[in-house]
């Protein structure tokens, strides 16, 4: 395994890793919000569902991906409209990847829209801002804090993911063998050495990836409503 | 004049709210005690409590009518709202939330914006952060914001509230200026007398979420439905005068009166006189202290609860003063009761 | 003034504890003779009935079955896992155990083979017939076990030698072992795939679309023994005795293996 390999190999795990936070990022905010803002009955078993990739054992994760999105699966012909296959390839490990992220970032961003008092949305609303523009302007902006938090939690637990990723995509190398699945199957191998390089650039990746988050989440302002007088 | 109207039943929480009232005026207060329910009203008003029937017509402008199907949801009411609390937005800069407000405006936003910053003295703040700013200079800001959004009415909640004296009485002036040069509709809501008579054309009195008195401020506030509370909110004379050099005054009635400074003649300006501080006498008192002694006679004198509210009439500016009910007995207060009112200068303060 | 200590009462309820957990121990190693075998993936049909007929035949057996990829089990065993015997659908495997000293030479027999076969998705349209078949643009995607287990091996060896290696690459889709990858056929999410015949057979949609031509069958061994560090050599050593006698012969020529190349093995010895 040469050095070009391992670089190959962290590209391939940083692509899988941010499209899995592409695809994650719309339902957990969406989610997150709806969370926030509703009273409704039935809010705890929701509450649960979203925890679920995260209470599962990750190859179950997996597998209930690939029962659902494989050839034969219920899912597969939205698959297919969207021209993309699941199984056995790097789509698949970005949604695994998204999947068992999804509920750190979901209740990250609930905790986060929680915090945004609906004063500031009332008042929003009272000066012509529609819903959609109140969020865009107004609650996203003073729960960025909290909603990037739930990114780099997401991103950082998809890069680590193995047991999902495994079962609904294989190791295929140079497709879908991101690096913490190249650790395994160079455990599997006996190459120690191998092993051990790909740990090096994991642990790389995930330290570069936290740095400059906190980097991000000194810079963004701390909104808790406005001080008193 | 165009014609505002509120009609609205409902709840929110424990508290019933049942209002119905309309005004022509272009300045209206809504008076009350803390807890009457103005602030929920005035929710109700934005457009922010769905759950409340009835009608709302603000400047001409129908908002709601239950009856005919109509809700004009919020981003559409067109109102200018100045929150008890400033709630500024933290992530923008003071021109950055004044933006915020002129977005509805569009291009006719500009000139206004700048005539708000104008008014409200906001030119130096402009690219200040938010936490920033004092208090008095939020309250500010979020007058200026809500102006820029080219409101066709103000909604003012207790906006000197939670100010302590040489901050309202900064803030105050301002108030006026927008009050009486930008034309605009208002509605003020406050718990304090002395502003709900500086300020309104008209006075909505709301206790506990029902409407007990309607009209001209000065009248409401002494009237019979408003005693009950009139004890818990120091009722005060408000006096409208005119310096006559020295330290005497001269109400817009005639009243003279002498204040504890001296001030260039001419100069115009309100004083304001605790009830409580005004004390009573059945004789003249000789030589003492206190520089306004009058001859006055009993209107009226209400009792309640171990406490007399007693209407004095002056000759030319209404007063009112509170004694206990055992004073009210010992100087056998009674409507035409001829007696003195004794002021301290020091009594006197301006607004 | 009293002193502090762990109140009498406690101390005998420890005591007592950990005796009964010391006695459960040993009345379990007392009771049961437990006979650990490791077995490659493809056979856990035989070897299963032939361990459970084992275990009725005396009292007091039991048998754990632990099955896999032959060079992944071999690992492990080098690393300390407690095997008696040693089932490999390989001699590679056997022979790096047997170079670090895990196995006992005498004890080392080719009791089977196999043969690769070719399979389809129920859902391909297009005929395989012919290796070239693989080919057909239809045939999107090839499940492949990994080139580090056997039949992985195998595969390769057999694909090279037919000049498709270059060709089947871009649309492998490599799996860890024979049975997920006929398992990614099964359910359809691979289109074809080259596993073992005696795997073939218990599949339960895909279907054989061919056999790879005799002449061109890689040399499938597989290979059993007993291992130096077990703790039941009695018992691995019959086991032996049954897999590689008429009895296991039938198991396994009933899931359907092939006799080894140089025909069906000797006993080993009895010690």
């Amino acid at each position: 395994m040469t050095g070009a390999d391992v670089l190959a190999m962290t590209t391939l795990t940083l692509r899988v890793g941010v499209v899995a936070i592409a695809l994650a990022f719309l339902p957990a905010l969406g989610l997150g919000f709806w969370l926030a803002r509703r009273e409704f009955r039935g809010k705890a078993f929701v509450g649960a569902l979203i925890a679920l990739p995260m209470l599962l054992p990750p190859v179950a994760v997996g597998l209930g991906l690939l029962l659902l999105c494989g050839r034969r699966g219920p899912l597969h012909p939205l698959f297919q409209a969207l021209g993309v296959e699941l199984p056995f390839t790097w789509w698949a490990a970005s949604v695994a990847a998204g999947l068992v992220g999804f509920p750190f970032f979901a209740r990250a961003c609930e905790q986060a829209f929680s915090e945004v008092e609906p004063r500031f949305e009332q008042l929003a609303r009272s000066l012509g801002y529609t819903r959609g523009a109140t969020f865009l302007r107004v609650t996203l902006p003073l729960a960025r804090r909290g909603v990037l938090y739930g990114a780099v939690l997401a991103f950082t637990r998809g890069l680590g993911e193995f047991g999902a990723t495994a079962v609904v995509a294989g190791i295929q190398p140079g497709r879908t063998e991101t690096l913490a699945l190249g650790i395994w199957s160079r455990i599997e191998q006996g190459d120690d050495a191998g092993a051990l390089a790909l740990c090096a650039a994991s642990f790389s990746l995930a330290l570069a990836a936290t740095t400059l988050a906190e980097g991000w989440l000194r810079r963004a302002p701390r909104a808790r409503g406005t001080p008193r007088p | 004049m165009s014609q505002s109207e509120l009609a609205l039943r409902g709840t929110a929480g424990a508290f019933r709210l049942d209002v119905e009232v309309a005004w022509t005026e272009r300045v209206a207060v809504l008076f009350g005690p803390s807890g009457a329910g103005k602030t929920t009203l005035l929710e109700a008003i934005l457009g922010l409590r769905r759950n409340m029937r009835g009608r709302v017509c603000v400047a001409g402008e129908w908002l709601e009518d239950s009856a005919r199907g109509l809700f004009v949801p919020v981003e559409e009411r067109g109102l200018g709202w100045v929150p008890q609390d400033p709630t500024l937005l933290p992530h923008l800069s003071v021109r950055g939330n004044l933006r915020f407000g002129q977005r509805r405006a569009g291009a006719d936003g500009a000139p206004l914006l700048d005539r708000a910053i104008e008014v409200l003295e906001l030119g130096e703040l402009l690219d200040r952060r938010v936490d920033e700013l004092s208090g008095g200079e939020r309250r500010r800001v979020a007058l200026a914001r809500a102006l820029a959004s080219a409101p066709r009415a103000v909604l003012l909640d207790e906006p000197l509230a939670a100010l302590d004296l040489p901050l309202r009485a900064r803030v105050l002036p301002f108030l006026l200026r927008v009050r009486d040069e930008l034309g605009l509709p208002m509605l003020y809501i406050t718990h304090d007398p002395n502003e709900a008579m500086l300020i309104g054309d008209v006075a909505v009195v709301l206790s506990a979420g029902r409407v007990i008195a309607r009209g001209a401020p000065r009248e409401i506030l002494w009237s019979q439905a408003v005693l009950p509370f009139a004890q818990a909110l120091g009722v005060e004379n408000v006096l409208e005068a005119r310096a006559q050099g020295g330290t005497r005054v001269e109400t817009s009635r005639g009243l003279k009166l002498v204040v504890p400074a001296e001030l260039p003649a001419g100069a115009a300006l309100r004083l304001g006189l605790r009830a409580e501080e005004i004390l009573l006498a059945a004789e003249p008192l000789g030589l003492i202290s206190a520089r306004n002694v009058l001859a006055v006679t009993v209107a009226s004198c209400e009792r309640e609860a171990g406490q007399a509210l007693v209407h004095l009439d002056t000759g030319a500016e209404p007063l009112v003063a509170r004694v206990t009910a055992a004073a009210a007995e010992a100087l056998s207060l009674a409507r035409g009761a001829k007696i003195y009112a004794v002021i301290k200068a020091q009594s006197l303060r301006p607004l | 003034m009293q002193r502090v200590t762990t109140p009498g009462r406690m101390r005998q309820f420890a005591m007592g504890l950990g005796l009964a957990l010391c006695g459960m121990a040993g009345a379990a190693r007392a009771a049961d003779a437990v006979l650990d075998i490791w077995a490659a993936a493809s056979l856990r049909e035989p070897v299963t009935l032939l361990a459970r007929r084992f275990e009725t035949q005396a009292k007091g057996r039991r048998v754990n079955l632990v099955f896999g990829a032959s060079n992944a089990l071999a690992r492990q065993i080098q690393g300390g896992a407690p095997a008696d015997v040693f089932l490999s659908a390989d001699d590679l495997s056997v022979d790096r155990l047997q170079a670090s000293g895990f196995v006992r030479p005498e004890t080392r027999r080719v009791f089977a083979s196999n043969e690769l076969v070719v399979v389809a998705a129920r859902e391909l349209a297009v005929p395989l017939a012919v290796p070239e078949d693989l080919l057909r643009p239809e045939v999107k995607r090839i499940a492949l076990a990994s080139p580090d287990v056997p039949v992985g091996r195998y595969t390769r060896e057999w694909l090279a030698a037919r000049g498709l290696a270059e060709a089947v690459k871009g649309r492998a889709v490599v799996l860890d072992d024979a049975r997920s990858t006929l398992e990614s056929v099964d359910s359809g999410n691979a289109d074809a795939g080259i596993v073992y015949r005696t795997d073939a057979r218990i599949a339960k949609s895909a279907r054989i679309a061919f056999t790879i031509p005799e002449r061109e069958q890689p040399y499938i061994v597989y290979v059993g023994a007993v291992m130096v560090g077990g703790d039941q050599p009695e018992l691995a050593d019959a086991f032996l005795r049954v897999l590689v006698g008429q009895e296991g012969w039938a198991a396994l020529q009933a899931a359907g293996f092939l006799p080894p190349p140089n025909g069906l093995p000797t006993s080993p010895e009895t010690p």
